[in-house]
C-alpha cells in the first residue's frame, strides 16, 4: 500500500521538489502552502506523515501544530518539520516543537531531499 | 695708697705738665663739655668748635664707621659716605695712621673725590679703641690757615681722646638706626607688594618710599619684554599713569638680553642720557628684577650724586631687597597666569568634550561630573558632587555573554550581578591602577533606557593607590540600534537566501542522484562543481548567521557533560572523505592512552572518560572547525593530532599540524572576523573568515580559551580550554 505524505510549505519551487521526489519514490503526495490549507488538507485525508514548514504566512507551522495536538484524530501523525530559520527563535521554538511531537528537525540547507526521503522511511519504517 | 688713674686722666696731667698755660682753658672747656645722647648733633657742634677754637684749622669733620665698613660725617643728617681706603679719612682709617697732607689740591689720590677745593692740607687721626676703628677726626686748613699746619701732636691726642666718646655713641646709635630702616624699608615693601593693587600702583608707591628713604633724585622700572626686541616698558615718576614703550640703545639692549654680567649694579649713565631729554648730567644705575633666571625688568636710579661707586650698604641692600620682592611677585604671578591658563584650558575641555566625564573617589562617590555626563544620565543638577556612582542609574543589562542574556528571565538578579561585577572592577581598579576597558550596559535612568559604554582610566595615583579615577560614558545606543539592524537584516537576508539555496541543493541532489536519469561523466562533473559552489554558499550564509546570532547573543547553550573523545571521533568521521583525499594521518590521543581512530566502534566510557562541560551541538561546531581548517592547511600526506589533557577546571584540547603554519601578523588577526590568511592553501580552501571568529566566540562563551602557536612552513597547535563537566551523565 502506498504512503501518503503531507507536503505544507509556502515556496512553490521547494513544493514541487518534496513532492517529485517522494512521487517518484512511490509516495502518495499531497500539497498545502499554509498551515491552514495544511488542515484542510488533513480533513479530507489524514496522510502517514506530515512535513512541515515552519516560517508561512496566514497560519504558521508552529501555529498548525498547535491546532492538529487539539485533535485527537490528527495527534498521533508523526511531522517532520522543515525549516530555514537561522535565528533563536526555532532554537526556543526546537523545545516547544518537539513538546508538540515533532519527530525530526530538519534545516533545509543541509538536508537534501534524499535526506528528507530517509528520514521519512525511517520513521515509517520503511526499507532506507 | 695709690690713686687709680684712667688712661686719659693720665694723658692730661702729662699735658698739663708740658703745655702753655694758654692750654689750660682747653681742659676747661673739654671738662664742661657734656655729651648729651639724646642730641647728638648738637654734641657734635659743640665739640667741633672747641676743636677748632683750639687747633686754629679753618673746618673740623667727625666721622664714623658704620657695620658696614662705611664713613659718614656726624654733623649731616643727609649725606654719601666713603668707603673704608677712599679718600684721606677712608685712608687713615684703613691703615689706622694719621695722615696728613700738605697740598691736597696737588694730591692725585683723591681728585676723583672733590676733596673740597678751598682746603689747602687736611689732617686725618683715626680714632681707635680696643684696636677697634671708631671713626676719624678729620681737621681741615684754608690758604688762611695754613700757618696753624700741622698742630701739636699732643693736642691732638687730646682731641681723639674727647672725639672717642662721642664716635663710640653716634656710631652705636647709626648701627640702630640703620637696622631699623631696613626692618621699615622691608615692611613697608612687603606691605606694597602684598597690597591688593595694581603693579603699577605697587611700583609708584615703591618709588615714592624709596626716595623718601634715601633722597636720591628719582627711581624708575624698566620692564624688558623679550618678544620686544630692543624695547623696554617704563614706569617712572614722569609717565606714572601708564607704561610707556621705549627704543633701547644697542648698548642697553645688551645689558638687558644677556644673562650673565647683570647680577649687580651696572652704571649706564652713557647709555642712558642718549635718551634721555634730561639735560642734567645725572649717574644713572641699574640693579635687576630677576624673576626666576630670566630678567624681567630692571631698576633705574637716578641721582647726581650717588653712583655705583658710592651706595651705602643700607641702599645696596634696600636695592636689593626691592628687587627681590618685585621678582618674586612677577615670578609668582605668571605662575599663577600659567596656572589660572592652564585651568581654563582643561576647564575648556572638560566642560565641551562630547562625552560625559566623572571622576569619582574610592568609595564611588561623584567629585566631579561634566555637562555631557550629566547630559547622558538626565540629571538636572548643576552639581553630582558627593552622590554615589549607582545612584544615578541602575544597570538593566550588560553587553556580557549570552549566557547571562539566556537566562536573561529573573532581571533584577542580573542586574545585581552586573552592578556588583562593576563594582568589583572599580575597587580593582582603585587598588591596582588597572583600566576598565569599555564595556556596554543597558541603564535606565531619570530620561529612560538606553546603551551607554563605560570605561575608567587611571587618574591620580598617591602612595600607590588611585586617588580617584576618570570614569568614562558615552551614549552607545544608536550604533547599538545600528549594530541590531545590522543584524537582524543579516539574519533576515540569510533567510532570504536559504530558500533559493535549498532549492538549488534539493534539485542538485537529485539529479547527480540519477533521480532523473542517468548522466554522462561531463555532466556529472561540471553538476559536482554547481553543487560544490552551493555548498560553499550555503556554508557562508550558515557562517553570516552564526556571526549575527553570536553578536545578537541569541543563542542558547544547553550545556551538558560530553564525552569529548567520543565526539571528536565522531567529527573525524565525519571528515573522513575530506582527510581520505589528502591522504593525511589524524591521530586521537589523551593523556591515558591513543585512540584508534581506525576501528570503526565506538569509544567506551572505559577507554576516554574526560567530560567537558559543553553544548553538544556548539562543541561539535568548534572541533569540525578546528579540525576543518586543519585539514585545509595541511599538506597531502601531512598529519594532524588532537591530544586531549584533563586538569582540575579544564580540559585541554591541543589541535596540531604539521601543514603550512601562520605568520606572526596572521596569529594576530586569527580570531577576527573575515580575517582570511594569506598562504597558498588558502585561496584553494575557500573558507568565509568567519570559522575561527566564531569559534573563539563559542568557546569564550563557555567560559572556555582558545590560544595559538604557530611556524610558518613547521605547522600549527591550536589549544583550547573547555570546563570540565564536575557531574558526569546518569548512564
Amino acid at each position: 500500500m502506498r504512503k501518503c505524505v503531507l507536503v505544507v510549505e509556502d515556496d512553490h519551487i521547494l513544493q514541487e521538489m518534496y513532492c517529485e521526489k517522494f512521487e517518484m519514490n512511490d509516495f502518495q503526495v499531497t500539497k498545502a502552502s499554509t498551515g491552514k490549507e495544511g488542515l484542510d488538507r488533513l480533513k479530507k485525508k489524514i496522510p502517514d506523515i506530515i512535513l512541515l514548514d515552519v516560517l508561512m504566512p496566514d497560519m504558521n507551522g508552529l501555529e498548525m501544530l498547535k491546532e492538529m495536538k487539539k485533535m485527537r484524530e490528527y495527534r498521533e501523525i508523526p511531522v517532520i518539520l522543515l525549516t530555514n530559520l537561522g535565528e533563536s527563535k526555532i532554537d526556543m521554538d526546537q523545545e516547544l516543537s518537539f513538546a508538540l511531537g515533532v519527530q525530526n528537525y530538519l534545516v533545509k540547507t543541509k538536508h537534501t531531499p534524499d535526506d528528507v526521503l530517509n528520514k521519512v522511511k525511517q520513521i515509517l519504517k520503511l526499507k532506507v | 695708697m695709690l690713686e687709680e688713674k684712667t688712661g686719659g686722666q693720665l694723658l692730661e696731667r702729662k699735658i698739663r705738665s708740658s703745655v702753655k698755660p694758654e692750654m689750660q682753658e682747653l681742659f676747661f672747656d673739654l671738662a664742661n663739655f657734656k655729651l648729651i645722647l639724646n642730641n647728638l648733633h648738637q654734641s657734635t657742634t659743640e665739640l667741633r668748635k672747641i676743636l677748632i677754637k683750639y687747633s686754629g684749622a679753618s673746618g673740623a669733620t667727625l666721622m664714623f664707621l658704620d657695620k658696614y665698613g662705611y664713613l659718614w660725617k656726624t654733623s649731616e643728617k643727609t649725606t654719601f659716605p666713603f668707603k673704608l681706603g677712599v679718600g684721606v679719612a677712608g685712608l687713615a682709617a684703613q691703615n689706622k695712621r694719621t695722615l696728613y697732607i700738605k697740598n691736597i689740591k696737588n694730591d692725585d689720590r683723591f681728585k676723583v673725590l672733590g676733596e673740597r677745593r678751598s682746603n689747602s692740607a687736611m689732617i686725618a687721626k683715626p680714632i681707635i679703641k680696643n684696636s677697634n676703628v671708631l671713626g676719624v677726626l678729620n681737621l681741615t686748613y684754608s690758604k688762611k690757615a695754613i700757618e696753624n699746619f700741622p698742630p701739636d701732636k699732643a693736642l691732638l691726642d687730646i682731641f681723639a681722646n674727647k672725639v672717642e666718646d662721642i664716635l663710640e655713641n653716634v656710631t652705636y646709635f647709626h648701627n640702630i638706626n640703620i637696622d631699623r630702616n631696613e626692618l621699615i624699608a622691608r615692611r613697608d615693601i612687603n606691605r606694597i607688594m602684598e597690597s591688593q593693587v595694581s603693579l603699577n600702583q605697587k611700583l609708584e608707591e615703591i618709588r615714592k618710599k624709596i626716595i623718601n628713604y634715601i633722597k636720591i633724585n628719582d627711581i624708575s622700572f624698566l620692564f624688558y619684554d623679550p618678544k620686544l626686541q630692543n624695547s623696554v616698558y617704563t614706569i617712572s615718576s614722569a609717565k606714572r599713569k601708564k607704561l610707556k614703550r621705549i627704543e633701547l640703545t644697542n648698548k642697553l639692549a645688551e645689558i638687558f638680553q644677556s644673562k650673565q654680567g647683570v647680577q649687580d649694579f651696572v652704571d649706564v649713565s652713557d647709555c642712558y642720557s642718549t635718551f634721555s631729554k634730561d639735560k642734567n648730567k645725572l649717574h644713572i644705575t641699574t640693579y635687576p628684577i630677576f624673576s626666576g633666571s630670566r630678567i624681567a625688568a630692571f631698576i633705574l636710579i637716578k641721582d647726581q650724586m650717588k653712583n655705583i661707586d658710592n651706595f651705602s650698604t643700607y641702599e645696596r641692600n634696600l636695592f636689593r631687597l626691592t628687587s627681590s620682592r618685585i621678582g618674586k611677585y612677577l615670578a609668582r604671578e605668571q605662575f599663577s597666569k600659567k596656572i589660572i591658563e592652564e585651568k581654563e584650558r582643561w576647564r575648556l575641555i572638560f566642560h565641551n568634550v562630547d562625552d560625559g566625564i566623572l571622576l569619582i573617589s574610592q568609595d564611588k562617590k561623584i567629585i566631579e561630573a561634566n555637562p555631557k555626563a550629566r547630559e547622558i544620565l538626565g540629571t538636572k543638577k548643576k552639581s553630582l558632587s558627593g552622590q554615589d556612582l549607582f545612584s544615578l542609574f541602575k544597570i538593566i543589562n550588560s553587553d556580557v555573554s549570552t549566557e547571562a542574556i539566556s537566562s536573561i528571565r529573573n532581571i533584577n538578579k542580573f542586574q545585581r550581578v552586573d552592578e556588583i561585577a562593576l563594582t568589583k572592577k572599580i575597587d580593582s581598579f582603585f587598588k591596582t591602577g588597572k583600566n576598565i576597558r569599555p564595556k556596554e550596559y543597558y541603564i535606565e535612568t531619570k530620561n529612560g533606557k538606553f546603551w551607554i559604554e563605560i570605561s575608567m582610566n587611571t587618574a591620580l595615583r598617591r602612595w600607590g593607590e588611585s586617588v580617584f579615577g576618570v570614569v568614562h560614558i558615552r551614549n552607545v545606543t544608536k550604533r547599538k540600534e545600528l549594530e541590531q539592524d545590522k543584524n537582524e537584516f543579516m539574519s533576515m537576508v540569510s533567510h532570504e537566501l536559504r530558500t533559493p539555496l535549498s532549492a538549488m541543493n534539493g534539485f542538485l541532489s537529485m539529479i547527480l542522484n540519477n533521480d532523473y536519469g542517468s548522466l554522462n561523466e561531463r555532466q556529472i562533473k561540471s553538476l559536482s562543481r554547481i553543487a560544490e559552489s552551493n555548498e560553499r554558499m550555503v556554508n557562508l550564509v550558515e557562517d553570516i548567521l552564526d556571526v549575527s546570532r553570536i553578536e545578537l547573543g541569541k543563542y542558547n547553550l544547553n550545556k551538558e557533560a560530553v564525552n569529548i573523545a567520543d565526539l571528536i571521533y565522531n567529527v573525524i568521521q565525519d571528515l573522513n572523505t575530506k582527510i581520505k583525499s589528502k591522504k593525511i594521518e589524524v591521530k586521537l590521543s589523551s593523556q591515558n592512552r591513543n585512540i584508534n581512530l581506525k576501528k570503526n566502534t565506538r569509544l567506551s566510557k572505559n577507554n576516554t572518560d574526560i567530560y567537558v562541560l559543553a553544548d553538544r551541538d556548539r562543541m561539535i561546531q568548534i572541533m569540525q572547525n578546528l579540525i576543518d581548517n586543519a585539514i585545509k592547511y595541511t599538506l597531502e600526506k601531512g598529519n594532524i593530532g588532537i591530544h586531549l589533557t584533563t586538569g582540575e577546571k579544564f580540559v585541554e584540547i591541543k589541535v596540531l599540524d604539521n601543514g603550512v603554519g601562520i605568520s606572526p601578523e596572521d596569529q594576530a588577526k586569527l580570531f577576527k572576523r573575515f580575517s582570511r590568511i594569506h598562504n597558498p592553501l588558502s585561496i584553494q580552501a575557500g573558507g568565509t573568515g568567519l570559522g575561527l571568529y566564531i569559534t573563539k566566540k563559542l568557546i569564550t562563551a563557555h567560559g572556555g580559551q582558545i590560544d595559538v602557536k604557530s611556524t610558518p612552513q613547521k605547522g600549527t597547535i591550536f589549544t583550547v580550554k573547555m570546563p570540565v563537566a564536575k557531574q558526569l551523565p546518569l548512564i
